[in-house]
């Protein structure tokens, strides 16, 4: 369907959420003024339900976000420990993966490839999953609460992700940020919104398709000029008089954009406009306009990226490094545990260290991450985090499939003058496109799910 | 590890994959018999597509050629290195050593190891070859000489056992285990050592497996006669990386 054009929510809309809030303000015993100041309704009752999880009697290692960090963290702990009795909370029924998303999202890979199931997860790798939503953690007593119910651990470890934070693209009002969420998602959390860009895609008549770059460590650097590449690919086969308007925050991108530059110089001269030093100010929904410093910009269709956070949960329980815009973690660089808490641990993109924000360095990390778990079990230490280089791929032409290669390494060293620890990330870019390269992009992602979901390597 | 326990895990191998280590004891190494090995290994003979064996001056220096072994579906790459590769100790999946019973041929430089990714399990196929030996040093990994897995850049060293030099690998290729026979200056393929990965890697691709050589046919073993030729005639694509 074609996004509704200009208009605001109509009387039907409001209407039906207003009987909605009623329904909930009667179910949870809240009471709801029109107009929306809602008192606070008693806990739910899940909450004091014991969750329906096999007790093994043995140390219990509770991991919340089955994403590309939380599913390797719980691999690697029955790899390093088979006895220890691992939980992976996951709130979504299936596995949805963010890369290789742009191949699908033109029709170029099927869904299958994307999508694996938890139960496979657990079952190979004998953990259990728990299929259930994370509301609360209570670190004295050690005990996380989800809707399913309550479970305790003996060590915890977040991998929750990321968040969006709307107001700093100058958002800040939750409904209007909801609002926009739905109308033009990011697509760049796992799952319904990358649907729904695929069927915006589908349905894009002409005219101009906006992406934006967010400022910030943002998930997956390079992604969003991916996008624009599969989407531009889309628009040049199907013969669709339209262009992606990539806005990037970025004088220069915040990675070596050769290849990816190449690539839209010979392939999307036509198809894609990239304006950068664009900061996001304001965005009004029903006009279709973004406020920017360099004034108003109308779009037909969108997939606003906004600058992202850590994932709400943290803040929620307490563990965010509120000092900072962004929201993550509040751990230490080196050992990943929580500031004061050293049996709760967080991983992933959650993450406030300013390592990309990518799938394979979740991959990587986890197994630290499982390593310093086992090893202070065992009473012992372990140095900090430093990768090998390892590759990574950006599709930059979908039929035939080609990409450019980049090489990152990240870790921390120790830094003498200071008798500290520093972030260290090198990268290398390979800028040939290939078609080699487009194949050990899939076989990158299909190699790696693997081993998540089904191989005992 | 002491001689006398060294040698009863020696007499334990079975009789090919223990004659190709005798070589390494023989030439004055230690040796350390690998916790794995293949049971009941087929011998088979290398030959060129033609049907001709393959004879170790026939292998150019530097040869990045792939054949069969121990199963139809399974690759294996053969390297001609320039220097002599002498035995090499190394640690398996589960940290355990074991003796790489180095190269063979008249230069003792001819070595061979499965072409499946002790990292991810990514191997070469007809589409594609993730894993190749390259003599020029490449730009990423600054390593000349090895055998890197293009998937996520594992590099292993084909002079030392396929010891892992950088990326995610932990543990070293398993090593096929080859014959010279110095009359003839013909090549068999006789054994593996080192980590088993063949459960793993037929369960990862078995459909594609089935579809290239056989509904039952991809995970028998070998036999006779194998068929070994350059990676970049057998793939269509040779990732370099
Ligand atoms: C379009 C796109 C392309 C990308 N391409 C690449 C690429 O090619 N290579 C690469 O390396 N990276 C890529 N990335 C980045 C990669 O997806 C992320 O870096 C990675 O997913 C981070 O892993 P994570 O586990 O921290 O978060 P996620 O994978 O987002 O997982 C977090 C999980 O936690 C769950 N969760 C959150 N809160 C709760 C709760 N309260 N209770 C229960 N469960 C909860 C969520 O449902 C989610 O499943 C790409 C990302 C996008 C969006
Ligand atoms: S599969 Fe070979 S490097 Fe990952």
């Amino acid at each position: 369907m074609q996004e509704k054009k200009g208009k605001g929510p109509s009387r039907r809309d409001i209407i039906r959420s207003a009987g909605a809030a009623a329904v909930l303000g009667a179910a949870a015993g809240a009471s709801a003024a029109p107009g929306g100041a809602v008192t606070a309704p008693r806990p739910p009752r899940a909450f004091s339900r014991q969750a329906e999880v096999p007790g093994f009697g043995k140390a219990r290692v509770v991991i919340v976000g089955g994403g590309w960090s939380g599913l390797e963290v719980a691999r690697q702990l029955k790899k390093l420990k088979p006895e220890l009795d691992v939980v992976l909370i996951e709130k979504r029924a299936t596995f949805f993966s963010c890369p290789l998303s742009n191949l699908w999202l033109v029709g170029k890979l099927p869904l299958e490839e994307l999508i694996h199931s938890y139960t496979d997860a657990a079952r190979n790798h004998d953990y259990t999953w728990l299929h259930a939503a994370v509301v609360d953690v209570d670190r004295e007593r050690r005990v996380v609460y989800t809707d399913e119910g309550w479970l305790t651990y003996d060590f915890l470890v977040l991998a929750p992700g990321i968040d969006y934070d709307y107001a700093r693209y100058g958002v800040p009002d939750a409904t209007e940020a909801a609002r926009l969420r739905s109308m033009y998602p990011a697509a760049f959390k796992p799952g319904s919104e990358h649907i729904t860009l695929r069927h915006k895609l589908e349905n894009f008549e002409e005219g101009i398709f906006l992406l934006t770059v967010p400022p910030g460590n943002y998930r997956c650097l390079p992604a969003p000029y991916e996008r624009a590449c599969m989407i531009a690919g889309y628009m040049k086969e199907n013969d669709i008089k339209g262009k992606v308007l990539l806005l990037d925050v970025h004088d220069e991108p915040p990675f070596k954009p050769d290849g990816i530059n190449e690539a839209i110089n010979d392939l999307y001269k036509d198809h894609i406009e990239i304006v950068r030093g664009v900061k996001v100010m304001g965005i009004d929904v029903s006009r279709r306009t973004l406020h920017t410093n360099k004034g108003d910009i109308t779009f037909d269709d969108a997939a606003i990226y906004p600058p992202v956070r850590g994932a709400k949960i943290l803040e929620r329980i307490g563990i965010a490094k509120t000092d900072e815009p962004g929201l993550f973690a509040h751990i230490d660089p080196v050992k990943y545990h929580v500031i004061g808490d050293e049996r709760v641990f967080v991983g992933g993109d959650a993450r406030p260290m300013p390592f990309v924000k990518a799938g394979f360095a979740a991959n990587y990390e986890a197994g630290h991450i499982a390593r310093i778990i086992t090893n202070q079990m065992d009473g012992k230490e372990m140095g900090p985090l430093q990768s090998p280089g390892m590759m990574c791929y950006v599709a930059v032409n979908a039929d035939p499939l080609q990409s450019v290669a980049f090489k990152i390494s990240f870790g921390m060293v120790y830094d003498r003058k200071t008798g500290g620890y520093v972030f260290r990330q090198t990268a290398q870019a390979f800028v040939n496109r290939s078609r080699a390269f487009g194949k050990a992009n899939l076989q990158w992602g299909r190699s790696l799910f693997n081993e998540m979901f089904y191989s005992a390597l | 590890m002491t001689e006398k326990t060294d040698r009863r895990q020696f007499i334990r191998l079975c009789g090919r994959t223990a004659a190709a280590m005798a070589v390494a004891r023989a030439a004055g190494h230690r040796v350390i018999a690998p916790a794995f090995a293949l049971e009941n290994p087929p011998r088979v003979r290398l030959v060129k597509a033609d049907g001709s064996p393959l004879k170790a001056k026939d292998l150019p220096l530097h040869a990045n050629w792939i054949f069969h072994y121990p199963y139809h579906s399974s690759p294996a790459l053969l390297i001609k290195l320039d220097d002599p590769a002498p035995p090499t100790e190394v640690e398996d999946k589960d940290g355990k050593a074991y003796t790489w019973p180095g190269g063979v041929g008249p230069d003792k430089n001819i070595v061979a190891y499965a072409a499946i990714c002790a990292h991810a399990l990514s191997y070469d196929s007809k589409e594609t070859a993730f894993l190749n030996y390259r003599r020029e040093r490449n730009q990423m990994t600054g390593h000349g000489r090895v055998i890197t897995c293009c998937a996520h850049a594992s590099v292993y060293d084909p002079a030392a056992g396929a010891k892992v030099l950088a990326g995610p690998a932990k543990f070293p290729l398993a090593a096929v285990l080859l014959e010279h026979r110095a009359e003839t200056d013909e090549l068999f393929a006789v054994g593996l050592i080192g980590s088993e990965l063949y459960g793993e890697f037929f369960k990862a691709y078995r459909k594609e497996l089935r579809k290239a050589f056989g509904r039952s046919r991809y995970k028998k073993m070998v036999e006779g006669d194998v068929v070994a030729m350059p990676v970049k005639e057998y793939s269509e694509d040779a990732i370099k990386c």
